[in-house]
């Protein structure tokens, strides 16, 4: 399918006939959004039961909407209570909770919502303008090529999203092997499988991701105790008049919003790079080249715009290398892969061949979400001032209630229950000991991909393994490994060097 | 060099890699007797895998010798919350054992009032809010609506007798 008018015009019209699952996408995102607690990808997570038995274009635009949604309501608790709502909307707590101290809560909602929608709405139709080009792509990657982007994802993650380098790979490399359980690929016999018969169709993913994430993340709640209670702001009575000098402001600083915007989406392709690193650039680069860099920190608008912005410039960022190669970018990412996956859709090269409905529809789903919340946002900023952070005694047991339940209903085996609290306690460990748990989830996820390309490569190569570098994109793609490896090391021990030699 | 309390405990940073390094061990025992086809991906993966922890191991082994680290093994957290982590899991396990007797909708209701019980929760209205209607929405959604077949016990049946349902 060729991405001509015509076709746009279809697809458009398509997703805003599922106006019926993105409005409550965008209404539980940004209510979800507001509570501390509540990731996008839990949430998905806890819904997984719903968006299972949907139809999936239906369930991909809820899931979308959801997800960018969640972006945006994030920097409501940055704002009014100094708690980012969700881990991309860190960086707005620095100018945000600033101006809601110096009278200005209403004015920094509406910056927040401004640069938000506007940095979604840009960088979704950006990525529109580039996904023929995308697709062309598909067409140059065999089966060679993509063991090394899998390996070089992989290593992405782990270098960018990891603390620890060298935990970061131990934990994917863990998560490629679990992935190799199940019965293999050509003679169908059982491999590591403990004697499950359960375990002969491969590890399933969503008792896994449940585990990895939300068991593990409660788990880890409970030393936070975050939940106490945070008091609803009460700064000052909602009026229009500070909306529309919101609304002013967000004119004056759009170029702002478009940079920091672009400057999202471009960290949001690179796997491993979340909303959160994507923030924190964006609000020190605009203050790099801010004309009143003292400002900053003191409850400046750019401030709020920068990080708000680029979170969202995220959103399109994360799902290009999710579609074009099928890699996820991130945790929410890869939930929305396993749920496509459950459906039958195999993301990756040849996805722009064989459902361009989705590669495409993805895409405009996304920016009709972000028009879709146009209307809903603004009065919103008149009343949300009302955020209240669910206490860890009701959140904990919730999620792991409702989330357990959930791993029944994948494939309604009592077994994938108890192996979502299995693996809840493995997370949990890799939480608390620094081994990303999404390198892990990755790993499990592309394991059976990463099998299949590797065994066509192996034939290929009538079983010889230096066909692994018999091609020319492989093997810059080996080189770029290499550096991406070697890079940070190297920089680390210079950092080292020089602060020794300070001291 | 630091007293042993002081230095940096390093022991829980060897329980991923163990559980990694034992089930890789499993897997080649399991592939063995296989064709190549069927241990290739295993194999390349796992040598990598080994390799990367016997980095880790180097490492570690540099900061003991150098008296940077102890091998002692820690999740941190205080007693209080280790304690209360442990039940919660126990309660879990519980609650996994009660669900082909007790039904989705009653096991989970009793799950949720004893967790949130447990994390120190004592508002009876939340209490009894959460835990009741919880169960029942999922009953709604999950049961009724989508008919996954969670396992039934006394109020599946009764709300399928009443609703003229397939149980």
């Amino acid at each position: 399918m060729e991405l001509d008018l015509g076709t746009l015009s279809h697809l458009f019209g398509r997703s805003f006939s599922l106006w019926w699952a993105i409005i409550p996408g965008i209404a539980l995102g940004l209510a979800v959004g507001v509570l501390p607690g509540f990731s996008p990808q839990n949430t998905l997570i806890i819904l997984l039961p719903l968006t299972l038995a949907m139809d999936v274009e239906a369930a991909l635009a809820f899931m979308i909407s959801l997800y960018c949604a969640n972006h945006l309501s994030g920097g409501i608790p940055a704002i009014l209570v100094n708690i980012p709502g969700s881990a991309g909307a860190a960086a707005t707590c620095i100018d945000g909770y600033q101006m809601t101290k110096n009278g200005q809560a209403q004015q920094a909602l509406v910056l927040s919502f401004v640069a938000s929608v506007a940095g979604g709405l840009i960088t979704s139709v950006a990525v529109l303008a580039v996904l023929p080009y995308l697709a062309q792509v598909g067409l140059l990657l065999r089966s060679v090529e993509m063991v090394v982007i899998i390996l070089f994802g992989l290593t992405l993650i782990a270098v960018l999203a990891a603390k620890d380098m060298l935990k970061g790979l131990i934990g994917g490399a863990f998560g490629l092997m679990l992935g190799a359980i199940g019965t293999d690929q050509v003679y169908s016999t059982p491999r590591a499988t403990f004697g499950f018969l359960e375990l002969y169709d491969g590890l399933p993913l969503v008792p896994v991701l449940i585990g990895l994430f939300a068991i593990s993340e409660c788990l880890v709640m409970l030393e936070e105790k975050f939940g106490s209670g945070t008091k609803p702001t009460t700064a000052q009575r909602p009026q229009w008049v500070d909306t529309l000098d919101g609304l002013r402001m967000s004119v004056k600083y759009w170029w702002q919003i478009v940079w920091t915007a672009f400057l999202g989406l471009v960290i949001g392709v690179i796997p491993g790079a979340g909303a959160y690193i994507a923030s924190f650039v964006a609000y020190q680069q605009s203050r790099l080249f801010s004309k009143t860099p003292e400002k900053y920190g003191t409850g400046f608008p750019p401030g709020v715009i920068a990080p708000e912005s680029a979170n969202n410039g995220v959103t399109s960022g994360t799902l290009v290398p999710t579609m074009a190669i099928g890699i996820p970018g991130g945790s929410t990412a890869a939930v929305m892969m396993i749920v496509l996956q459950y459906q039958g859709i195999t993301l990756g090269p040849r996805l722009f061949q064989d459902n361009p409905n989705i590669a495409y529809g993805v895409f405009i789903m996304m920016t009709v979400a972000y028009i879709l919340m146009i209307p809903l946002i603004l009065p919103l900023a008149r009343y949300a001032s009302k955020v209240v952070a669910v206490p860890a005694h009701v959140i904990v047991p919730l999620i792991m209630g409702l989330t357990v339940v959930g791993a029944f209903a994948d494939r309604e085996y009592m077994f994938d229950m108890g192996l979502a609290l299995a693996f809840g306690v493995i997370g949990y460990i890799a939480v608390k000991t620094n081994y990303h748990v999404t390198s892990i989830l990755i790993g499990v996820l592309l394991g059976p991909i990463f099998e299949r390309y590797l065994l066509r490569s192996l034939r290929i190569g009538q079983g010889d393994i230096m066909v692994l570098f018999s091609s020319p994109i492989a093997n810059v793609l080996w080189a770029l490994l290499v550096i991406s490896v070697v890079l940070p090391l190297w920089r680390e021990r210079r950092l080292a060097r020089r602060a020794a030699a300070q001291t | 060099m630091d007293g042993p309390q002081q230095r940096k405990p390093v022991g829980q940073e060897l329980i991923i890699p163990g559980l990694a390094v034992a089930f890789t061990a499993y897997y080649f025992w399991t592939v063995q007797e296989l064709a190549w086809e069927a241990k290739a991906n295993g194999i390349v993966i796992g040598t990598i895998l080994l390799a990367l922890v016997v980095i880790l191991l180097v490492r570690l082994g540099w900061q003991l010798s150098k008296g940077q680290a102890s091998a002692r093994v820690t999740l941190g957290g205080d007693r209080e919350t280790n304690r209360t982590r442990i039940l919660l899991m126990a309660l879990m396990v519980g609650f996994l054992l009660a669900l082909p007797f007790l039904g989705t909708t009653i096991a989970l209701a009793l799950m949720l009032f004893a967790a949130m019980w447990l994390l120190g929760g004592r508002h009876w209205p939340t209490l009894v809010g959460v835990s009741v209607v919880t169960p029942l929405l999922v009953w709604f959604a999950l049961i009724w609506l989508l008919g996954t077949r969670f396992p039934a016990g006394p109020f599946e049946h009764l709300m399928a007798a009443l609703l003229g349902i397939a149980d």
